[in-house]
């Protein structure tokens, strides 16, 4: 392999990563904030990809523009989800499961919506075909500017967390939830918006995808495993280890795909999560697993 | 004579943070050893340490003389050490009954041989009205009162018993010493863990440890150690350590 | 067993051996279709009903029951019935190291995990062309008739009902039950918890796989999608949480009455019955999360509870 070809897809891979990134920021967020691993995930990602090509492809809407209109569908949806579902299971031993069925089954919604609304074939959006040639590499368009759209995105969640009265709310919830309360925030309200922001993010992250990736609905798993695969990797909890993990795996897959063939990549970030979880719970820089 | 449970020179620390340091003492055989101490003295990481929850970073627990390393707590129950959590954890969707008789099955071999023990264990702990009535609904004296008869179940030869007084009014406290001294009168050895509830440890213990910051400060009999300088400034603070001397 | 119950089961019985010669084929079909759908969800019920390892993966053992059956049959002439037992064995082959490996993660890993499972295995069915013809698929000759399934599938559910019947009443049933409750606390009194939830996974395999292996016959076609329909999985879960989860007859129960239900919204809203299907879980999970079997129990002991308060006064 050249070294050209090899930093070919050394970038390809970190852009990918950008995006892969911002999917689990969403993660960190509603699983650190609230304990809750959500299912539909994946599903929210495709979603929004569908609504971007779909608002592409019927009214030419610049998906950059569209991109708000993707995060704010999802924070409402995510909104409601916790409002009226998640908020409203009792909090004992059976939690988790009923959380993560409901969850499952908000998927299951989720693509047959989508399927219904915008059929079950694969679509991308070809917004900026071509790349711009820097030092002798290919930087797609589409791609680069996927891959700057993230880092904004998630440089404004980072201030959001750090700077806003909501942002720090959010924060406290994770860290205590009786400490939060008994300084007067308020619980319930905090938690749908936390979700509403992860959904939100996931939703971002679809937008940007449908402009590098074709997607069908059918593809919703395998991005919630993606997600999760990020996390786990970077260490629930860790801001920084989850961007780290998005492009471990981007450039696993970038790799993988050019090595082996394309669906051996699709299955790579099930292996990563596999052999973390079993060998390293706690990823690069994550808390210890109680 | 080998005695039932030695510990010997358990540290452990978590990720830098010391909560035991070499910690050694024995229990012989049917005796009730109190482990005193302020919160967060390592009581309950020393015994997630000897129930086999947690693996010490140095030193070994020794059962019978058989080194406990690298046990689970599922075998070091089925080889006779039994225990009660600090925080209650009934089996809360099944009745009381099935609660112990959960703990009778590695020695039975059907769920009715089971549930025939789990009964004797529960007319032994006064607990038989409450038989069908699922766990949840049970009042924290009873469940803690079903921590101590799950762990009778598993026929151990000693049980580890975490903070079982705290949170009880005093009715309950003696109802509970009663019940640690049905232990010895079966025969099982007894690790009581005890922040506060100081008059109870008097009246149980055969000999006491006391934990301070994860270090054994002192052992021996009830009277010498409730004297002892450093326990009254463990407690009370150093300007009361010259007191009683 | 009460007269009662053995009247019921009579009629059952009765009601199974007769449609084949009294019922249309559609019906027959149905019927079919809904017992596979019942002993996948006495599967699901053994794993994530008992111990709540909430599994999502179990499509993945119905996808090797029908490659299995469809590899047999055509490379190497089994007849059907021997397939199908061969998908169930190769699936509890590869649950012994998949449990093993996956049954260590705690709660949402395990279903993430299971989740994951099924994409790889989709991927090596599309990869390994060698094997499973990637994705042109398998076709397989026509092996015995409707009716002849029919009875496979009527004793999967047979199986299943005793399986779950005589496990909730041993003493593994009791050790399923308390790794359910508390895990933690199951170990502290003794329960080698590995090995049941290890044997629960195993057991719980064979059910899908059987399932998948009788469907392959029936579909006389195997390929990656039709083998590991992700809509079969939420079906089988809903069913199996409808009905009650860790109860003998939940997965019967929710599995009859979903089936018909989603016959009846199939015949009336086509495109909108899964979505209509995803609601219902929904629905389900927020006001009877235990479901049908228990919420019924309840209501009958408070029931009896306030008739004996009546009948004291």
């Amino acid at each position: 392999m050249t070294t050209s070809l090899f930093l070919q897809l050394v970038v390809n891979g970190i852009m990918v990563g950008g995006v892969y990134g911002l999917m689990s920021l969403g993660i960190n967020l509603v699983w650190g904030v609230m304990g809750v691993v959500n299912l539909a995930h994946g599903d929210f990602i495709i979603a929004a990809g569908f609504l971007t090509f779909w608002l592409f492809a019927r009214f030419h809407l610049n998906p950059l523009v569209a991109l708000p209109v993707g995060v704010a569908m999802g924070f409402v949806l995510g909104a409601l989800t916790q409002k009226f579902l998640l908020g409203k299971v009792p909090q004992d031993r059976g939690a988790v499961k009923t959380s993560l069925l409901m969850t499952f089954g908000v998927s299951y919604i989720l693509i047959n919506a989508a399927q219904l609304l915008f059929g079950s074939e694969f679509q991308t959006v070809m917004f900026l075909p071509g790349s711009w040639h820097v030092a002798g590499l290919d930087f797609a368009k589409s791609r680069t500017i996927a891959f700057l759209m993230a880092s904004a995105v998630s440089l404004a969640l980072w201030a959001f967390l750090r700077f806003t009265f909501a942002g720090r709310a959010i924060r406290a919830v994770s860290q205590s939830v009786d400490g939060a309360s008994v300084c007067g925030i308020d619980i319930p309200r905090t938690r749908i918006v936390s979700f509403g922001i992860g959904s939100a993010l996931a939703s971002a992250a679809g937008a940007l995808l449908v402009m590098i990736f074709a997607i069908s609905p059918a593809m919703g798993n395998g991005y919630t495993i993606r997600s999760f695969a990020v996390t786990v990797i970077g260490g629930l909890g860790s801001f920084p280890g989850a961007l780290l993990g998005a492009v471990i795996l981007g450039m696993s897959e970038v790799f993988a795909g050019y090595l082996v063939s394309a669906q051996i990549a699709n299955g790579i970030a099930f292996l990563l999560f596999l052999l973390v979880l079993l060998a390293r719970p706690q990823g690069l820089f994550g808390r210890k697993p109680s | 004579m080998t005695p039932l449970l030695e510990i010997r020179d358990v540290s452990k620390s978590f990720d830098g943070l010391r909560a035991l340091s070499h910690v050694s003492f024995a229990v012989p055989h049917g005796k009730i050893v109190s482990v005193i101490g302020p919160n967060g003295a390592g009581k309950t990481t020393l015994f997630n340490v000897i129930a086999g929850a947690i693996q010490p970073s140095s030193g070994e627990v020794l059962f019978d003389g058989m080194s406990l390393k690298g046990l689970g707590p599922s075998r070091t129950a089925r080889l006779g050490i039994g225990r009660t959590f600090q925080i209650v954890r009934p089996f809360p969707g099944l009745t009381t009954l099935d609660n112990v008789a959960v703990a009778a099955l590695h020695n039975e071999r059907t769920r009715s041989a089971a549930r025939i023990f789990a009964r004797e264990v529960l007319e032994l702990t006064h607990l038989a009205p409450f038989a069908q009535i699922e766990a949840r609904n049970l009042t924290l004296a009873r469940r803690k009162r079903l921590e101590v008869a799950r762990a009778i179940a598993l026929r151990p030869r000693v049980i580890l018993l975490d903070e079982v007084m705290a949170g009880l009014n005093p009715a309950e406290v003696d109802q509970t010493i009663e019940l640690v001294r049905t232990l010895r009168s079966l025969g099982i050895a007894a690790v009581a863990g005890i922040e506060h509830v100081m008059q109870a440890v008097q009246k149980i213990s055969d000999f006491i440890v006391v934990l301070n910051f994860g270090e054994k400060v002192v052992e021996g009999a009830p009277a010498e150690v409730m004297r002892h300088p450093e326990v009254v400034k463990a407690y009370l603070g150093s300007r009361y350590a010259g007191a009683g001397a | 067993m009460t007269r009662l119950e053995i009247l019921v089961a009579a009629a059952a019985v009765a009601f199974v051996v007769a449609l084949p010669l009294l019922g249309s084929d559609y019906l027959v079909g149905f019927v079919f279709t809904t017992f596979l759908f019942v002993g996948m969800a006495y599967g699901w019920n053994l794993i994530s009903g008992y111990t709540a390892y909430v599994s999502f993966g179990q499509i993945s053992f119905f996808g090797i029951g029908a490659y299995t059956v469809a590899i047999l049959v055509t490379k190497l002439s089994f007849g059907w019935p021997l397939a199908v037992l061969a998908g169930a064995v190769a699936a509890a082959a590869l649950a012994v190291p998949l449990g093993w490996a996956m049954l260590r993660l705690r709660g949402p890993y395990f279903a993430l995990g299971m989740l994951g499972f099924v994409q790889v295995l989709q991927m090596v069915a599309s990869a390994w062309t060698r094997l499973t013809n990637g994705g042109e698929g398998i076709y397989l000759p026509p092996a015995g008739s409707l009716r002849a399934l029919y009875f496979g599938s009527a004793i999967l559910v047979v199986v299943g009902i005793a399986a779950t019947s005589s496990i909730d009443r041993s003493a593994f049933g009791l050790r399923l039950r308390s790794i359910g409750e508390d895990e933690i606390a199951a170990e502290a009194m003794g329960v080698d918890t590995t090995r049941a939830k290890l044997l629960a996974f195993v057991i719980a395999s064979a059910f899908p796989a059987v399932a998948g292996g009788l469907y392959a016959f029936r579909l006389s076609y195997v390929d990656p999608a039709s083998a590991f329909p992700g809509s079969y999985e939420v079906q089988v879960i809903l069913m199996a949480i409808f009905g009650g989860a860790g109860t003998v007859f939940g997965p019967l129960v929710g599995g009859v009455l979903l089936s018909t239900l989603g016959e009846a919204l199939w015949a009336r809203f086509a495109e909108l019955h899964l979505f209509l299907f995803g609601l219902i879980i929904v629905v389900v999970l927020r006001y009877m999360p235990e479901g049908l079997i228990p919420r019924l129990r309840r209501l009958a002991a408070s029931a009896a509870a306030s008739g004996r308060k009546a009948a004291a006064r």
